[in-house]
């Protein structure tokens, strides 16, 4: 065996790196973490671990405290880390505490019983209520905590996350940054904006009691299309866009590389993922889950009871549902606009803007959807 | 009516824009897009097939001047032996070869080998990743046996350079023919961009024209410096095998691509 030289060694290693160099794809590939799951799971989130912590500090800290200020009154004192905190007694008012002037509270406050925030205050501590909690207009909260409801303001602000064992009502103009979590119901008033809200019950704006689907009784089979692939494990892989007839029913999961148009009363039985945009007409209903990789519109009343994930922008017309009591859904996309009337159950995540649109906005879009399918029908049918 | 709408669903619904930024929806015909997509696959690799073809006798004038300046660069004490590729009267090529003198593997060389060997398989244990460990004993393994062969064979050494080399260019060019048709058979069926179609061409067969000398000069330099006893390995371990590992690495990273967009600016 000869000895190694330089240039040898310099040309050993280029040509190595070089010959080698088509299995760096499939390297990074393998070294990199398995890719996220669809919906997020049951695991305990960032926000709820969060409110899980805080309750857990006044529970421990403040027990004593609650019980002493619920007999003598207000109590104030200080951590070790020096945050200030209050605790306010049954019959205690936080106006009354505050300096008439004061605009910024910069204390935990705890409240035995009910807690009302003033109007335009800024609090950027912990707020913990054991009764209810009233928010009122243009305060900004950076967490709030109650053991029963909360009601949020005109145009009040929580940029954090606010946790109720109750319900959780917000006004017009609210704005929820972070996570609204909620034991039983959250109400969002139109023109409001969110991010996360988790509830079993969560209602978008005026929710009229929602109608039964105007859906034909019978419903047509749908074929598969020409364009079709059908690999025989109940799967239509469609290279192009497709759509389905209004009165159809699919009993297949699609997989779809353009765009997806689902007619009024159709029903689409398996999951669907969509590579294009997915338009939904009205009181249509997807009984698996949905994903799109575009944007999603989704007419007026219709059902969706699997999870629905859509990397752009979701618009839903008024009375539709997503998910129900017994199987709580999760609805995630980019951004988010329900019209006012839409209702979901389990979580709903804009991961960059959601809205409530006040049903004035969107109705002249809902109509002319209506008349524009009515046409469509009327001229195929001619 | 019926029988149309359930068996041309598209034609049932005329869609109006639904919304402001919808579009009406376009239907591809029925069964036209497969019997295009095959006739457009073996056109395409039949079009590269017989480009290579007509290109080999350039390529193999670069392959040979690429192999001689590699290895008076390395100052290899090797000669590059040509012989032509005739069919018929034409001459498509040059058949290469590296002709080294080296001595037969003597006991001093093969115990060597045969102590890297164990010391090789006993550090694969130290390995936590399962396929570096595998990959490690499996290459010990070969060799072990290539070692105890050429111990048994005694002083007949049934290896040279020049035959690993011819059949290691031979099974090369055999492998960089036959890429047009196994890309035809499925890159260019699945492929719809012919973007994306031509690019991936271009860099699987590129490479694997880039990827012949150099393996060659490799070849030689790691039999010069390590004995013909290791020719038996690396024929195993990095000849048509790590030639089909690399194409099957180039085709399946080439499948993941997205569509790509030529722009004119």
């Amino acid at each position: 065996m000869s000895s190694l030289s330089l240039t040898t060694g310099l040309f050993l290693l280029i040509a190595c790196c070089m010959l080698l160099a088509p299995l760096w794809p499939a390297l990074r590939q393998w070294r990199s973490p398995p890719p996220p799951a669809f919906a997020p799971n049951n695991e305990r989130s960032e926000w709820d671990a969060a409110a899980h912590a805080a309750r857990q500090q006044v529970q421990c800290g403040f027990a004593k405290l609650l019980e002493l200020s619920a007999r003598d009154g207000v109590i104030r004192g200080a951590h070790q880390d020096g945050t200030a905190f209050m605790v306010l007694g049954a019959k205690d008012y936080l106006s009354e505490q505050l300096p008439p002037s004061a605009r910024h509270l910069r204390m935990q406050v705890i409240a035995a019983r009910h807690l009302d925030i003033p109007g335009e205050l800024v609090c950027d501590r912990l707020i913990f209520a054991q009764g209810k909690l009233n928010i009122a207009h243009n305060a900004i909260l950076k967490t709030a905590l109650s053991q029963r409801d909360a009601v949020i303001g005109p145009r009040a602000r929580i940029r954090h996350w606010i946790r109720a064992e109750g319900r959780i009502d917000a006004a017009e103009g609210a704005l929820l940054l972070g996570c609204a979590s909620a034991g039983q119901e959250i109400n969002v008033a139109r023109r409001a904006r969110f991010e996360q809200l988790k509830a079993p019950v969560l209602r978008f704006g005026r929710c009229e009691p929602l109608r039964a689907s105007a859906a034909p009784a019978h419903l047509l089979p749908m074929q598969a299309p020409g364009n079709a692939f059908i690999p025989g494990d109940g799967r239509w892989i469609i290279d192009g866009d497709m759509s389905i007839p209004p009165g159809h029913n699919v009993n297949a999961r699609l997989v779809i590389s353009g765009s997806l148009l689902v007619g009024t009363g159709s029903r689409v039985r398996g999951d669907i993922h969509v590579m294009g945009d997915l338009v939904v007409h009205h009181d249509a209903t997807l009984n698996g889950a949905a994903r799109c990789d575009g944007n999603m519109r989704i007419g007026e009343c219709c059902r969706l009871e699997g999870p629905v994930l859509v990397a752009g922008q979701l618009a839903a017309g008024s009375q539709t549902l997503f998910g129900s009591v017994e199987q709580l859904s999760t609805v995630v996309a980019s951004e988010i606009r329900m019209q006012e009337g839409c209702m979901a159950h389990g979580a709903v995540w804009a991961q960059r803007r959601g809205e409530v649109l006040a049903e004035s906005a969107s109705h002249s879009a809902q109509s002319s959807t209506r008349q524009g399918t009515q046409q469509s029908f009327t001229s195929a049918h001619a | 009516m019926k029988a149309s709408r359930t068996s041309r669903p598209h034609v049932a619904i005329r869609m109006r824009p639904v919304f402001s930024t919808h579009k009406p929806l376009k239907t591809e015909p029925l069964v036209l897009p497969v019997l295009e997509r095959v006739l457009q696959s073996v056109a395409l690799g039949t079009a590269l097939t017989i480009v290579l073809v007509l290109a080999l006798n350039p390529l193999s004038k670069l392959w040979l001047e690429t192999l001689h300046d590699l290895t008076g660069w390395l100052s290899l004490d090797a000669q590059v032996i040509e012989r032509s590729i005739r069919v018929g009267q034409a001459t498509l090529g040059v058949r290469l070869g590296v002709n080294m003198e080296s001595p037969a593997p003597d006991w001093v060389t093969l115990t060597l080998h045969g102590i890297m060997c164990l010391g090789i398989f006993g550090m694969s244990w130290a390995a936590r990743s399962m396929p570096l460990r595998c990959g490690l004993r499996i290459l010990c393994g070969l060799h072990f046996l290539g070692l105890l062969m050429i111990a048994i064979q005694g002083n007949a050494f049934p290896y040279s350079l020049l035959d690993h080399t011819r059949v290691l260019y031979d099974s090369s060019l055999i492998w960089l023919l036959l890429t047009p048709a196994l890309l035809a058979t499925g890159f260019f069926l699945v492929e719809r961009s012919w973007f994306n179609r031509v690019i991936a061409s271009a860099l699987i067969i590129g490479f694997e024209i880039l990827a012949l000398p150099l393996k060659l000069a490799l070849h030689s330099v790691l039999v010069a410096l390590l004995s013909p006893a290791a020719i038996p390995l690396l024929f195993l371990a990095a000849g048509p095998v790590l030639d089909i590992l690399l194409l099957a690495a180039l085709y399946a990273w080439v499948l993941t691509w997205p569509q790509l967009k030529f722009r004119l600016r």
